[in-house]
């Protein structure tokens, strides 16, 4: 039996028709358009579809659409703000941390998840943070990279604005 | 890869639960996390014609340490939120390693301590350490409350002590003794995301001298279809100072009583070779915590 949920996606309402048994991962991707959520293994195992549920990370595969109405959602679409990339999501690029892509939004929420929890990780508290996202191409050491320098501060607001102003 | 149809239910209270699971009982399955329900619901097997979601309830998600009676966790809890109370590391030490193996960062985010019991899996991590630390599970029901210890709450491979129209309301950990300390460790190959193919919870208490073992308990995992809680090994270690050969008798005992399988992930030889090890670490990280590091 089909019932509407209302949704709080990326700062915005939805208003979905979903049947009990379509998780969050499908619902965000098939029926609002955003998919830049991904599908992996589907049994939790891969992390490629993590999301952030009220700030922290959650694998929307293993999600019913159902049990979130009420909670504050943010996909990968949510984390650009007017043109400009999350911190985390510059780090990545730049430290190299993408190469075929397919994990790489779950590893962003991940790390947004785990920055949020922690916001100063160290190296060893970042490698086990991270351990709930596979990645088949990059080794790790460049998405590790990539959170280590947002932890340190190196893609902080004003050091960015400061580096376009010069 | 889709999940079978089902109707969702979310209880705005106990009492409603309660009302839904006598109605539905067997037919209902109670979602807590997700972590373990709706992965097996997406491969062929399960499927439950109700899914009662427990999520959402204060009443079932409290975590309260009280110093006469100890730490009470409600069986929808988090493992993430049960971690980060600084009384779970300080005085609990072998739940708090046995939460921090179970999957990933998003596992124990969303998982919660009475899915991971409920589940019954053989392999899962926290029940040993709960065996060890001699914690009781609290069960609700129409005929009112049933209190009785984890090792006797798992049943089987998968099965568990609740009846029909019963659910687990919490799991409560007495306060450990003076001079105590416990330990959890597991053997696995992977660094996450990974099942445990043998592991061990210690606990032991020293007398006022810091050397003498007053009390021990040593509880078994995925040796056997439910934890084991190894009571006549440790009773080996009462009275004694600890010695190479005492562990080694010890943790031959764990081995005698053990019950592992042969499958894809270990052989039974093997386990009870690696369960002898890990009785001897556990063993030595729970005495050091309260001895110091004195070898």
């Amino acid at each position: 039996m089909k019932q509407v949920v209302q949704l709080n996606i990326n700062d915005s309402p939805y208003e979905v028709m979903v049947a009990p048994n379509e998780t969050l991962a499908d619902v965000v991707r098939r029926k609002l358009g955003m998919t830049g959520t991904k599908l992996g293994c589907e049994q939790g195992d891969c992390g490629a579809c993590t999301i952030l549920i009220d700030g922290r990370s959650h694998l929307s595969c293993i999600t019913l659409a159902v049990a979130s109405e009420g909670k504050e959602i943010v996909t990968i679409e949510g984390l650009e703000k007017d043109g400009k990339l999350d911190p985390i999501q510059q780090a990545i690029l730049e430290k190299q941390g993408v190469q075929c892509g397919i994990c790489t939004p779950g590893v962003i929420m991940s790390a947004k998840g785990l920055l949020n929890e922690n916001p100063e990780p160290s190296h060893a508290e970042i490698v086990v943070g991270m351990s709930g996202n596979l990645c088949r191409c990059t080794g790790y050491e460049k998405i590790f990279d990539a959170v280590e320098a947002v932890a340190a501060g190196e893609y902080d607001d004003e050091k960015t604005s400061q580096a376009g102003a010069e | 890869m889709y999940l079978p149809s089902f109707q969702y239910l979310a209880p705005k209270d106990t009492g409603e639960l309660a009302s839904l699971l006598s109605d539905h009982g067997d037919k209902a399955r109670i979602l807590s996390g997700g972590t373990d329900l709706l992965v097996q619901m997406k491969s062929p097997g399960l499927r439950p014609d109700f899914v009662i979601d427990i999520s959402g309830l204060d009443e079932l998600s409290g975590i309260n340490f009280d110093a006469k009676t100890g730490l009470v966790i409600g069986s929808a809890a988090k493992l993430d939120d049960i971690m980060e109370m600084p009384v779970v590391k300080e005085k609990y030490f072998a739940l708090w390693q046995s939460i921090e193996t179970i999957g990933a960062r998003q596992i124990r985010t969303m998982g919660s301590l009475g899915g991971n019991i409920c589940n019954a899996s053989p392999a899962a991590d926290t029940p040993p350490a709960l065996v060890a630390l001699s914690a009781e599970v609290s069960i609700a029901g129409a005929k009112g409350d049933r209190v009785m210890p984890v090792e006797e709450f798992i049943r089987g491979n998968r099965q568990t002590a609740l009846k029909k129209g019963e659910y687990l309301k919490s799991i409560t950990l007495p306060v450990p003794e003076k001079n105590s300390g416990s330990a959890y460790h597991h053997f696995r190959v992977r660094g996450g995301m990974e099942i445990a193919m043998v592991a061990v919870a210690v606990q032991v208490v020293l007398e006022k001298n810091n050397k003498t073992i007053k009390d021990a308990s040593i509880a078994l995992g995925v040796v056997g279809p439910t934890p084991i809680r190894a009571d006549d090994a440790a009773k080996i270690l009462v009275g004694q100072k600890p010695s190479e050969d005492l562990l080694q008798t010890v943790s031959q005992a764990c081995a005698d009583i053990s019950k592992p399988i042969d499958d894809f992930r270990a052989s039974a030889e093997y386990r009870k070779e690696i369960l002898q090890v890990l009785v001897e670490e556990a063993f030595d990280e729970a005495y050091i915590q309260v001895a110091g590091d004195s070898k």
